[in-house]
């Protein structure tokens, strides 16, 4: 035995691995587009209420922020745990070793994630008029989601690499380490972040296209793209630096070794400028309603394309050890049917209770105003 | 997802949504945790009780096990009664007259929840694995308290719901509803920690030990040894007290720490190696709990070795019968007890030197007993002890 990869679930999967693949694919893409929101908004919440005093706009929009960031927070929780589950079940031996061998980071994010949490509704709470010492919760906040983020980029980039395992495991057996001698961490973790930030300046202006105020939604709109606009570019190179410290093979792949991989990366560097370019269009714009939809929608796009990069990456590194295709399946259409029906039934739930809430709070508002 | 979007929108609309959609969110909020528990019951008692699936991997037949329906019942008996506690809790916050219809209408969820768990236990109880029903007859602290305690908080929770609740719901105060809350909880605590102590050895039943080794597994590797068949263990390379303790963090780590939770330390003390290795071949006759050890002879001299490094100590008493005590404690009282419950030995009278003969043929006894490792002079003092164990 050579590398201590552990012997994957004896029992079959319970789907095709494409349908495995493409819910995991899926339910990641919807937790990373929320996490994002998380990760950005509480950044840009918390540069709001440093300049609170000096912008009233600023002010204003980190009052905004608090009273959305703690159901952007339950739903980034809820929505990660079918794709874990999804990962588990197709890569499970991979991912429980490393999870392991970094074991006290990993369950640190338990008690950083409850502490984030608590920090959010502290601040949505009081942070109609942020302070001082909302402002200061508030970067704590950031510091620990931050910490958060770059412990799982330890985690899923050493579940690619068992060849590390054993060194870490003699190191520390007791948990305490990290996947420091990784050479893409650094850039891949930095890159996710300033995506985070990206996604978060669309949020901005999907706030804004629900604002009634002509002032406060212009500002929304142009904080907004630059933010989209100045993260995106400054990731432009960022990417380059992780390309750039990809394994060897891996990187091949992505710049002609691999035509799907060539084309993603083609892609993925197309749909930003898209988005860029009808950002920057819908400022010469009358009614920029259009120009901000479809940039918004490039901007997902890219999401989803940089979701699907990242799975592709995934199989790559792990080519020489595994596929989840190498594993027995033995679909058991019985429950596969009502999972699906019951995910749909649950999203339409979802969808009918937020439009009578909506209608109904409309109602109620519009009759306050009669009165 | 559900229940979170309802949870939210109450949070941040409950005083301006119409009683109409009020209404609708709290039964898509109901429908939607109950649909939490429906699913979350079939994995939890999966692992307990994995009936039909062990033969055939089917799906539901893992799902619909035998304990999944009392499993079902009683832990909705549980959700009823604990809402009736927090029903009363938010009551404390109301001042006007209806206060006390919440706290009436609170104390009958409580009482009807809690009276419930009684017969739905016995019937959830009547489907576990039968190895499992072996630890109720008394032999495990623990589990005698929790069957101890539940009892003691259902009765007090009934008690004070009657009295407080029911009966003179004016009487109701912070400091009852302080005393259910933790009578609540600690019921629930004690029937979590029963399931729980019922799954030992095991965490999925008869599949997969609690240490993480498929009962599949154990025959490869005990003819194998761990080394061949796992990359995470030095193996011969290792010096034999650095192998010993990975052995140790790979099957026993799950549930043992050495000097603090479940410690070896306490377990181990005056063990000499060759009692370790033998005790590792009878782990399951050792304690039920216990998974077999799987590895070979020398795994099993190395862990040993190894456990007996924890505490060292050396037997010694006043007289030979205090000597003997203690001898007892060590090679014996894992197994044995004076009279009582386990495996009692009872030589109360017979000739020490006849004790002395017995002690050391024990494998002819019981093929399943580990020879004795003390020395004579041990060996004679526990013979004294035994035919005369009363102080």
């Amino acid at each position: 035995m050579n590398l201590p990869i552990p012997l994957p679930d004896p029992m079959p999967l319970p789907a095709p691995v494409w349908l495995l693949h493409t819910l995991l694919l899926l339910t990641f893409f919807l937790h990373v587009v929320f996490m994002n929101c998380l990760l950005g908004g509480t950044a840009v919440a918390l540069v709001c209420a440093m300049r609170r005093t000096s912008s009233a706009f600023s002010g204003r929009l980190a009052g905004d922020l608090g009273r959305l960031l703690p159901s952007v927070f339950a739903f980034t929780i809820t929505l990660g745990v079918a794709p874990l589950l999804f990962l588990q079940v197709m890569y499970g031996q991979f991912l429980y070793a490393s999870s392991i061998l970094i074991g006290v980071p990993w369950l640190a994010i338990i008690g950083m994630v409850v502490l984030a949490y608590y920090g959010v509704y502290f601040f949505s709470m009081r942070g109609h008029e942020p302070n001082g010492k909302t402002t200061a919760v508030l970067a704590l906040v950031v510091l620990l989601l931050a910490a958060v983020a770059f412990v799982y980029s330890n985690n899923f980039t050493l579940m690619l690499a068992p060849e590390r395992w054993l060194d870490l495991y003699r190191a520390n057996a007791s948990g305490w380490n990290l996947n420091w001698s990784e050479p893409s961490l650094l850039p891949r973790y930095l890159h996710f972040v300033l995506g985070a930030l990206a996604v978060s300046g669309l949020g901005l202006i999907v706030m804004a296209l629900r604002q009634q105020e002509d002032g406060y939604r212009q500002w929304l709109i142009e904080q907004g793209s630059l933010l989209f606009t100045g993260t995106t570019l400054l990731n432009f190179g960022m990417g380059f630096w992780f390309l750039v410290k990809l394994p060897g093979p891996v990187r091949l792949a992505f710049v002609g070794g691999n035509g799907f991989a060539t084309a993603l990366l083609g892609v993925g560097l197309l749909l930003p400028l898209a988005a860029v370019a009808h950002l920057i269009l819908a400022k010469a714009n009358k009614s920029p309603k259009r120009q901000l939809a479809i940039g918004i929608s490039c901007g997902l796009l890219t999401v989803a394309a940089m979701v699907v990069m990242r799975d592709v990456l995934r199989n790559l590194a792990l080519a020489p050890y595994f596929s989840p295709n190498q594993l027995p399946v033995a679909p058991q259409w019985s429950i596969i049917v009502p999972f699906v029906l019951l995910f749909v039934a649950g999203l339409a739930t979802l969808y009918y209770m937020l439009r009578k809430v909506t209608i109904a709070t409309r109602e109620q508002v519009a009759a306050q105003k009669l009165q | 997802m559900g229940e979170i979007a309802a949870a939210l929108i109450y949070a941040y609309n409950w005083d301006t949504l119409d009683r109409q959609t009020h209404l609708i969110v709290g039964w898509i909020y109901f429908v939607a945790a109950w649909a939490s528990l429906v699913v979350i019951n079939g994995i939890i008692t999966y692992m307990l009780t994995p009936g039909r699936w062990l033969e055939t991997g089917n799906f539901w037949a893992g799902f619909f096990n035998p304990t999944y329906w009392p499993s079902l019942f009683i832990r909705s008996a549980m959700a009823v009664g604990l809402a009736g506690i927090f029903g009363l809790v938010t009551a404390m916050w109301e001042s006007s007259a209806l206060r006390e219809r919440v706290v009436r209408w609170a104390g009958w969820w409580l009482v009807l929840g809690i009276a419930s768990l009684l017969p739905l236990s016995r019937w959830y109880f009547h489907d576990f694995p039968a190895y499992s029903r072996g630890y109720f007859n008394g032999m495990y602290v623990g589990v005698h308290h929790a069957m101890l305690g539940a009892e003691v908080y259902a009765g007090v929770a009934l008690l004070l719901a009657l009295v407080f609740a029911l009966l003179r719901p004016k009487l109701m105060n912070p400091v009852v509803v302080a005393v259910l809350l933790v009578a609540g909880i600690g019921i629930m605590g004690a029937g979590e920690y029963l399931r729980e102590f019922s799954r030992y050895p095991y965490v999925i039943n008869r599949y997969i030990y609690a240490n993480d080794i498929r009962v599949g597994q154990i025959e490869d590797i005990v003819a194998n040894g761990v080394a061949k068949t796992s990359p995470w263990v030095e193996g011969s390379a290792a010096d034999p007290h650095t192998y010993g303790r990975q052995l140790f963090a790979m099957e026993c780590g799950s549930c043992h720490s050495v000097a603090g939770y479940r410690a070896m330390r306490k377990f181990a003390r005056g063990w000499d190696a060759k009692l370790g290795s033998e005790i590792l071949l009878h782990l399951p006759a050792v304690r039920e709990t216990m998974p077999p050890f799987a590895g070979d002879e020398h795994d099993r001299a190395a862990l040993g070795s190894y456990l007996a490094s924890l505490a060292p100590a050396t037997p010694s008493g006043a007289n030979e019968k205090e000597l003997g005590q203690q001898v007892f404690a060590i090679h014996c009282a894992l197994c044995h007890s004076i009279g009582g419950q386990r495996r009692p030995l009872d030589f109360k009278g017979t000739d020490p030197e006849a004790i002395v003969g017995i002690i050391g043929t024990l494998g002819d006894i019981n093929p399943d007993m580990p020879p004795f490792t003390g020395t004579d002079a041990e060996g004679h003092a526990l013979a004294v002890y035994l035919s005369n164990p009363r102080q």
